[in-house]
């Protein structure tokens, strides 16, 4: 789907293969708005064992996407750096409060719909990010490569992170704006990264994102880019590393 | 400590080389095995000596039955008598090479739990030395016998290190007690129960210890690993 800016976005969410074999079903979810004058995109991760996480994911992504899109409607045509920052931590707390509200109203604790946040805005001159938990966001940069725009949040262990129904989930977010249009951007969930992070250097493998941007560059076919990235993800050579759910949102400017 | 190995260098099997092969995040699991003398006494026709070997092999085909758990999963052994050495540094299931444990000595136990915290605590620095992610490691105490050789403030310092280790949440402590060993000893190192060895059934033991390590080692962020109940190898 494209825009004025020239955006286009894609993408694919499947179960992971541990998933399907212990009968879960997939708790990753992703979204994406490509408006007139700006994009907005959300990736979230339920938690494996907190048993309302798929709903949370759900919560997020959409709640994210339509407050972020509204913040931003309000001062189209094009925010200033601090106006972005301010879409996407009112965007974050308009998340923490319906997944509260949600808890509240049901009766499930906080935590049993924990998940994780990846929200990116692009507009005509800048670049917004917010992080809450693994999983991360990669741009192309100007010298034909590719930077890490946030970092993946683990603990000491690879089975750690935080979310953002953790107590202090709003307060370790991670919020990046940068006045750039980068050509590509690309969004995944903690189940790709050992495949695309390089983790000593925290850097993205270039093979990785280069491939997969340069055959994005020759489609123009939505329902089958989505259609095969999702049999990129379910291929055994993706599924021999990662077990676990695996989502992958990319965004390009044409 | 294990000597290096200068064919290693050459073949360049160093852990640079292993973790840029696979660069899998890691579980590292320790065990801690008892090879004092007693252990090589005949119990009603079997030895726990060589029951412990022959399971040992058996831990080893375990974990290559699962893809990812051999990729995951490194394997250490520390053997102690009155001494303790690292007889086998961590390494995948395709380097690990059961070693053939002989019985003798005495028993120290406070020596051998001081060498396993400092070995974990390397392991961790080299896992990030080299950009490996890595799960909780785990340290598999098996023994048969109390702390014959150890003082007293070896002794109660030892369990404290342990203890402080396990409130911070550095490693998840687990002993195992085989017929002969001192319960009451072993119960007071870690958090949790030590569990009394049923016979010599080191195979289920193993293999149970196996299947874990498959959960710990495909757990995602938030999961509550639950493990099986050890019945069928331990008195519960």
């Amino acid at each position: 789907m494209g825009n004025r800016s020239g955006i286009w976005a894609c993408s694919a969410s499947v179960a992971g293969t541990s998933h399907r074999r212990r009968g879960i079903e997939r708790q990753d979810r992703a979204i994406y708005r490509v408006e007139a004058d700006f994009a907005v995109a959300v990736v979230s991760d339920g938690a494996g064992s907190a048993r309302n996480s798929a709903l949370g994911a759900t919560v997020t992504t959409t709640r994210a996407a339509s407050a972020a899109t509204w913040l931003l409607l309000d001062q189209a045509p094009s925010p200033t750096a601090s106006g972005l920052e301010g879409v996407l931590r009112v965007a974050a707390s308009c998340v923490r409060q319906s997944l509260e509200e949600l808890s509240h109203q049901t009766g499930e604790p906080l935590q049993s719909y924990a998940n994780t946040m990846l929200l990116a805005i692009q507009t005509d001159t800048l670049l917004g990010a917010a992080q809450v938990g693994d999983g991360g966001m990669v741009v192309s940069n100007e010298r034909g490569g590719f930077d890490c725009l946030t970092e993946p949040q683990h603990g000491e262990y690879v089975n750690q992170t935080t979310f953002i129904t953790s107590r202090e989930g709003l307060e370790q977010m991670e919020v990046k704006v940068v006045e750039a249009q980068p050509k590509y951007l690309a969004m995944f969930s903690d189940g790709l990264e050992n495949l695309v992070i390089e983790h000593s250097t925290q850097q993205p493998f270039p093979g990785f994102f280069g491939n997969v941007f340069q055959w994005l560059e020759g489609q123009s076919d939505p329902g089958r880019v989505e259609a095969e990235l999702s049999g990129l993800l379910r291929s055994s050579r993706v599924t021999a590393r990662s077990d676990d759910d695996i989502t992958l949102l990319l965004t390009i400017r044409r | 400590m294990v000597e290096q190995n200068d064919l290693v260098q050459v073949f360049g099997l160093d852990d640079s080389v292993v973790f840029a092969d696979n660069p899998e995040p890691r579980c590292a699991c320790l065990l801690v095995l008892d090879v004092s003398g007693s252990m090589g006494f005949d119990m009603d026709g079997e030895i726990p000596i060589q029951q412990l070997n022959d399971g040992l092999r058996f831990f080893k085909s375990c974990i290559e039955g699962d893809t990812l758990a051999s990729l995951r999963t490194e394997i250490g052994i520390i053997a102690f008598n009155h001494e303790a050495s690292l007889i086998h540094d961590f390494a995948t299931v395709d380097r690990f090479d059961p070693p053939m444990l002989e019985a003798k000595g005495g028993t120290r136990i406070s020596r051998a739990l001081d060498l396993a915290l400092d070995v974990v605590d390397q392991r961790k620095q080299t896992y990030r030395a080299n950009g490996i992610t890595y799960y909780r490691p785990w340290v598999w105490l098996i023994c048969d016998g109390y702390p014959e050789h150890d003082t007293s403030t070896d002794w109660e310092n030892a369990k404290a290190r342990v203890r402080q280790a396990e409130n911070d949440r550095e490693l998840a402590f687990f002993a195992v007690g085989v017929e002969g060993a001192d319960l009451t000893e072993l119960d007071s190192i870690g958090s949790r129960q030590a569990l009394k060895l049923l016979g010599l059934n080191f195979r289920d033991m193993f293999q149970w210890l196996s299947s874990s390590m498959s959960s710990v080692s495909q757990s995602q962020p938030s999961d509550a690993v639950s493990l099986s109940s050890p019945a069928g190898w331990a008195e519960i």
